[in-house]
């Protein structure tokens, strides 16, 4: 627990000094969204949940391919003396999750002032980004665990996590659609409990699967 | 020999049954159409009828007739074929009383043909003028009807001969699952015993899946422009199966770019093991959940009771058997090359 919580802590602490990726990640964000309101001039409806989870899609793809990189927290050797596998991929993993939230809600944001918001159940709609990034960041921490052994790796985890990355953006762009009243869905918890189901499941095999991918 | 390969022949065989069964066995009669598709009660109506596979001028002793939902029929008064595939019935039809809609089903009998149907033929409306004649509903006995006894697959409308079309694309998805399944277990296998020829065997399988599934995407994608009009419809079943060749086409993209013999291993095991539990609840859950083009939807697919009459199931059993030896022994050629090829890196 206290590993688990020192990784996270010098995950922060070097977003801190280095703001690099955090304000590279915000730009991204606000400049694509900035992008797509030239393009598209206006969005209702299932186009701007369409463009919603496109681009948080990229942008949290840019954000994870370096996660498991040296430079970031401790060494690779320092790591593996000092901590256990799970706790560093934890600790990662929590990381990435609070950025995940993080960038949805800016992405929220910069939709919202851009385009208007077609969101009519805000609180089920927050829920589904609550959900969908704890699945999403399951899938991008263990892509990037794969990749981090890989040469030039950014390409190839982006392709792993795409295919990945699908089921779960599927569902939560159905419960996306239901939260702004497009369609009324009487069984949207069912597709609450899938989602987090597939999310869980995800999270188990991750957890039994660490060990095998760290040492190296 | 013989004694150790006997399955590679086996599948063969099976194979070659299931091209020789699936492809030269003649449907059963049908109905393609018959016109026209309402008329008013009361009246008398000469339904124009284009049959497949039909024989309305050989066969002997042909009647027809027009089945309400009470199992009641009305008889036709006369016929008159033009060829094999084409014939008039002519029907006089009673007054409606009850109701002021019904939809009647065809049923043409003949010696040749036995019973052919056509659900739902004609939708008769409840007449305003009068009567023109006495025509009454009768109970329908069905024991004085012809009855076909040959080995037949059934007809379907908008399917016709594409029903064949199941031992193949059906049975291959079925091959391409098995072949997974078989490349997962070796991948779990390999992170516990850390054995390289596992690793090679469950590479090997999911090759061949993928060339299995590639198979059944572009079967799939040629029956659905017959029989839905598209090449590509946003179906959950659809969907899934492009999730998982896109899963594993990355598990393909990593093991090419790995250049490490164990890493390489290690890693595409685990992307294995870890995106089959992502794809479990998508192909095997949520279809079960969801309203499909697909039949038998709701229920257990393909397995289940309705959808595959016994005729398909004496080849569709066989072909899915005969797929999985083939695409078996497809795999224990691609695992001798992935060994060769160590081995060949190794001496250099």
């Amino acid at each position: 627990m206290q590993q688990i919580a020192s990784i996270l802590r010098q995950h922060l602490r070097q977003d801190i000094r280095d703001f690099t990726s955090v304000g590279s990640i915000g730009l991204f964000i606000v400049g694509a969204t900035f992008i797509s309101l030239k393009c598209f001039v206006t969005l209702h409806g299932v186009g701007w949940i369409a463009l919603f989870w496109i681009l948080f899609l990229f942008s949290i793809l840019n954000l994870v391919q370096n996660a498991f990189k040296s430079s970031r927290t401790a060494s690779r050797e320092t790591q593996y003396v000092y901590f256990s596998a799970l706790s560093v991929v934890i600790g990662t993993w929590l990381y990435h999750f609070l950025y995940l939230l993080g960038s949805a809600l800016l992405l929220l944001l910069a939709m919202t002032v851009f385009f208007g918001s077609p969101i009519s159940d805000l609180g089920l709609f927050l829920l589904n980004i609550l959900i969908g990034s704890l699945g999403l960041c399951t899938v991008l921490t263990m892509t990037a665990l794969i990749g981090s052994t890989v040469t030039q790796s950014n390409l190839l985890v982006s392709l792993l996590s795409i295919p990945l990355a699908l089921p779960f953006l599927l569902l939560s762009v159905k419960i996306s659609v239901v939260a702004s009243g497009l369609i009324k869905d009487t069984a949207i918890t069912t597709d609450l409990i899938q989602l987090s189901g597939i999310t869980l499941l995800a999270i188990a095999i991750g957890i039994l699967l660490i060990p095998t991918l760290w040492k190296s | 020999m013989l004694r150790q390969n006997w399955w590679k022949l086996l599948g063969v065989l099976i194979f070659g049954y299931v091209l020789v069964a699936g492809l030269l066995t003649p449907l059963k009669p049908g109905i393609t159409d018959a016109t026209p598709y309402t008329a008013v009660a009361g009246s008398s109506v000469d339904i124009n009828v284009q049959g497949y596979n039909t024989h309305f001028e050989d066969g002997q002793s042909q009647v027809a007739f027009l089945k309400n939902r009470q199992q009641q029929v009305i008889q036709a008064n006369s016929f008159r074929s033009t060829g094999n595939q084409s014939s008039v019935f002519s029907f006089d039809l009673p007054d409606m009383v009850d109701k002021d809609k019904a939809r009647l089903t065809l049923v043409v009998n003949n010696s040749l043909d036995g019973s052919i149907i056509l659900p739902d033929a004609i939708t008769v409306t409840k007449g305003t003028g009068s009567i023109s004649n006495s025509a009454t509903w009768m109970p329908f006995d069905v024991g004085s009807l012809h009855v076909l006894e040959d080995f037949r697959f059934p007809y379907r409308n908008t399917l016709n001969e594409t029903i064949r079309n199941t031992f193949f694309h059906v049975a291959i998805w079925f091959a391409m699952f098995i072949l997974f399944i078989v490349g997962l277990i070796y991948s779990i296998k390999y992170l516990l015993k850390r054995n390289l020829r596992h690793d090679h065997i469950a590479a090997a399988f999911t090759e061949v899946g993928i060339i299995f599934g590639i198979v059944g995407l572009a079967t799939g994608s040629i029956w659905a422009k017959y029989t839905w009009g598209t090449w590509w419809t946003d179906d959950v079943k659809l969907n899934m199966s492009a999730v998982a060749m896109l899963i594993y086409f990355a598990y393909s993209i990593l093991r090419l770019s790995v250049k490490d013999i164990d890493s390489k291993a290690r890693l595409s095991s685990a992307y294995n093991i870890f995106s089959f539990a992502v794809l479990i609840p998508l192909i095997f859950v949520l279809p079960r959940m969801t309203d499909s083009l697909h039949p038998g939807n709701g229920g257990n697919p393909a397995l289940g009771g309705e959808d595959l009459e016994n005729s398909l199931r004496v080849v569709f059993y066989p072909a899915v058997i005969g797929l999985t030896l083939i695409g078996v022994w497809m795999s224990t050629l691609v695992y001798r090359i992935g060994i060769l090829k160590d081995q060949w890196i190794n001496d250099l």
